[in-house]
Parts: C-alpha cells; structure tokens; sequence
C-alpha cells in the first residue's frame, strides 16, 4: 500500500511538473540568424541585444543607398506594424484633400451616421492630428474591459468590433479638450471609414489602389481574418511570454491593422522621402504635440538639432519605428516581432544621437 | 511611482502568493493533527486546487519578460513537491472530518475546483 502511495506521489509530481514545463512562458532572445550588410548588423546588434527580442528587421536608407540588417527572417518577412498604418492613412487623407474629395474641415458627421452626437461635429484634420478631443480608446465599460482582458491577459486582437460597433463606439464618446493633442486610436478607426464613404470605396481597396500599388508594395497588406495570413506569417510574442495572436483589428484596421515586411517599408520610406508617395503633405508639422509638432499622424521631433519625422507602431506582438531625416534624406525602419520598444534605438541608428 | 515598476511589484506579488500557497500545502501535509494540518481528504482538495489557480493566475497575469521565467520553473517544483505531499498524506486523512468546520471545508473545495476549473478553462479556451 505504502508503495502504490509513494508511486502515486511520484506520479502526480511529474504531471505537475510535466505541466508547467508545458505552459511555461518563453521569452526569446535577438536571433543570431544574421543576414544583410555587417556594419549596419554590428550597429543594430549593440543596440537591440538587450530584452526580449527574436526577429529584428533593420532598413537604413541613405541618400541612394539602402543597408538592411536582418536577424532572423529577411527582407520578405511579414510584421505587423501597428500604428505605422496611421501613417498610411494620413497620406491617404491628405491625398484625398489634394483630389477634392474632402477638405480637412469636412465633418465627420457629413461622411458617417452618427445621429448629431458631438463627434459628428469633429474635423478630419482634427481626427488625424489627434485633436479631436476622442479618448485613446473605446470608453464603454463592456468595451473597455473586454479589449484590456483580451489584449493584455491572453494575448489576443482587442479590437474584434464590427463597423456598426465602431459607430456605436462614436457615438457613446465624449469629447475632452477638443483642439489638444489627446493620441486617440478610436479616431484614426473612424478617419477610415470616412475616407472610404468619401471617396466610395472600401477602406483596404482605397488604401491598395492609391497607396501599395502604386509603390509596388506587394507584401503589404490587410488581413480581414486569419485565413488571409500566409502559412508563414510571422507570430509576436506578448510581454507576458506567450503567442501572441495576431491583430486583424476589423473596424480598427485603419489604426493598426497593417502587416508589411522590410522591403516594402522600403520602398514606403523612400516614396515619402522623395515625395512620390501619395499625400505626402501629411508629414508637415501644424500643431503642437507636448514638446513635438504634429502634421496628420506625422509627428516632428527636434532631436539635439535634427529634426526627425516618425511614427511607432505596436500591437499585441510587435513593434514598430519608421524614422525619416528627410533634410539629410535618410530614413530608419525597424520592424520586430517582440514587445520591447525599438524606436529610441531607431532614432540612434539614424541620427547617431540619443532620444529622450 | 515609476510606472515600469508596477508589472515587476505584481509579478513579485504574485510569485510570493503562489510561493507561500505551495509551502503552506506541503507544510499542512505533514503528519498530525491542528490547525495548520490538513483535516481532510477535502481540505487537501480545496488547497491544492487553491494552489492550482494561484498558478493559473500567474501564468496570465505576470508579465514574464520582466520577472525572470527560472521562477516559474522554481514555483513549478515546489508545486510538484506540494502536491506529492498531499498524495503521500491523502491515505492518513479522513474522507470528511466530523469537527463542525467541516462543511464548510466541503464547499470551499467545491467552490475552489470550480473557480480553478473555470480558470484552466480560460486558458484553454482563450490562450493564442
């Protein structure tokens, strides 16, 4: 009997081990699959050695001359890159503006349903400039709780809302110190849909035809669900040591709904650069933003004397830097599949000084 | 506070409880009788599925790119050790005490299968 008890012990020990080794969170370090061109490798690799990292994708444009850095992957590797589809669709704005379809005082009210509540009041300028007086993010409490327990606990895509909810989701905000900047999310989810009634088409169909196809960036694109993902698409890993699942963000998908790869970073970087990107008026500075300047989406720092032009990205699994000096006509891309920050680092590589 | 300390301090605080959850049960597992003993095939339940959701919890809750992952595999082994205790012990326990706290051990361990099943479920269900 004393045996059978002493096995039975042995036994539910191993399965409690066995368990933990199986759910256990890992946390990857920086691949050492390094490709692309030494030196630019060696600067990144001091820079990004420390935390929890796995791939890193670098994209280092200089004049004529593009260097890329990859550890682990390559220059057709898919990240997502978050909030740098901002970005996207501030050229998109501003395009539409340049064609007529809109003006930057157009209403959001005059484009979207939303029955005279006080966001149908707010501008389109307002909304990609941040001004708008929006919160970051959905205020409703079933919203609130259910996006924060499904992004931050268990690693999944928060923003599972569909274009009706997104409006329900307007409708119910208020608006706090309307004409500061307040980074709001919910308004670039709702500059999309605009942009799309205004112009009559679809929000990815308007971003593929003015914007990817035009620069020849074939690889990027909008997932609509997880069937749209190729086999090999690349996964992110949450702060808390899991999978991350990946951030198809439905009706948010004009805030951080985006998955591009190192090469057509490049070629995004190098259109808005030279001024053949579509809407490119966006990234000029008008407003104040704390200490920075803010075009639409487009934020300007003056880093110890450079100005720089940048936006971040993140998500549930990457992050993202897209850094422009485009007085010297160099840029800076940093793409990862990891939660630790890329972008002070990215400001280094680019402007060889420090970011605060 | 400098906010790059809140997931180290509920990481830490998180550890500690699942930390002193398995050693409390290892300790109760011993022979004898008294308070902090186990008092019945119940109780182990109760605490040892109390142990089973602190793990859970820890799993989704602690940020483990900032709190060193060897911890998980130290509390995983002190877990293992815990639960082998009360395995060893289970045969020496009364299936149900007669004291009159013994009800009450009965449907906190319900109610602690419950909650740690629906925890397991959770992650099961809602992990990537």
């Amino acid at each position: 009997m004393r045996t059978r008890t002493i096995a039975a012990a042995c036994l539910a020990a191993l399965l409690v081990i066995a368990l933990g080794i199986a759910v256990a969170p890992r946390v990857p370090a920086l691949s050492t699959a390094e490709t692309g061109d030494r030196e630019l490798l060696d600067r990144a690799r001091d820079l990004y050695a420390d935390g929890p990292r796995d791939l890193l994708g670098v994209v280092e444009i200089d004049g004529e001359e593009t260097a890329l850095a990859h550890f682990g992957g390559g220059a057709d590797t898919d990240f997502e890159i978050g909030s740098i589809t901002k970005a996207m669709t501030a050229l998109l704005l501003a395009d539409a503006i340049e064609r007529g379809e809109v003006t930057e005082d157009t209403r959001l009210g005059d484009l979207l349903d939303l029955d005279g509540t006080p966001v149908a009041d707010v501008t389109l300028a307002e909304l990609a400039s941040h001004r708008s007086g929006l919160p970051r993010l959905p205020t409703r409490l079933r919203d609130v709780v259910s996006s924060a327990v499904a992004a931050n606990y268990f690693g999944r895509d928060p923003y599972r809302y569909d274009d009706s909810v997104l409006l329900d989701q307007a409708r119910a905000a208020e608006l706090t110190d309307r004409g500061e900047s307040h980074y709001s999310n919910l308004g670039f989810a709702l500059l999309g849909p605009a942009l799309a009634e205004a112009t009559g088409t679809g929000y990815a169909d308007l971003l593929r035809e003015r914007l990817l196809d035009p620069l020849g960036m074939d690889d990027t694109y909008l997932p609509r669900t997880e069937a749209d993902l190729p086999d090999d698409a690349t996964l992110g890993h949450t702060e808390r040591g899991r999978t991350a699942a990946p951030w198809l963000a439905a009706a948010y998908t004009s805030t951080v709904g985006v998955r591009s790869t190192p090469a057509d970073m490049e070629r995004f970087a190098r259109a808005v650069l030279d001024g053949t990107a579509p809407g490119t008026a966006a990234l000029e500075p008008r407003w104040p933003d704390g200490d920075d300047r803010i075009g639409y989406a487009w934020v300007t720092t003056d880093v110890d004397g450079t100005e720089v032009t940048w936006h971040n990205g993140g998500t549930g699994g990457f992050v993202s830097m897209l850094a422009l000096d485009r007085e010297a006509d160099r840029a800076v891309i940093v793409l990862s599949n990891t939660t630790a920050e890329v972008e002070g680092q990215a400001v280094e590589l680019l402007t060889g000084k420090e970011w605060s | 506070m400098n906010p790059a300390l809140i997931p180290v301090l509920i990481g830490a605080a998180l550890c500690l409880w699942w930390a002193l959850a398995a050693v409390s049960l290892a300790l109760a597992a011993r022979p004898g009788e008294g308070r902090n003993r186990l008092a019945d095939r119940w109780d182990a339940v109760s605490r040892t599925a109390s142990l089973g959701f602190v793990a859970a919890l820890s799993l989704v809750v602690v940020t483990w790119t900032v709190v060193p992952v060897a911890l998980w595999y130290l509390l995983t082994a002190l877990s293992a050790a815990a639960v082998a205790a009360v395995v060893l012990r289970s045969p020496a326990l009364p299936a149900r005490g007669e004291d009159p706290a013994a009800p009450g051990r009965r449907a906190s361990a319900i109610g602690n299968v419950v909650l740690t099943a629906a925890a397991v479920c959770a992650l099961a269900l809602f992990l990537p």
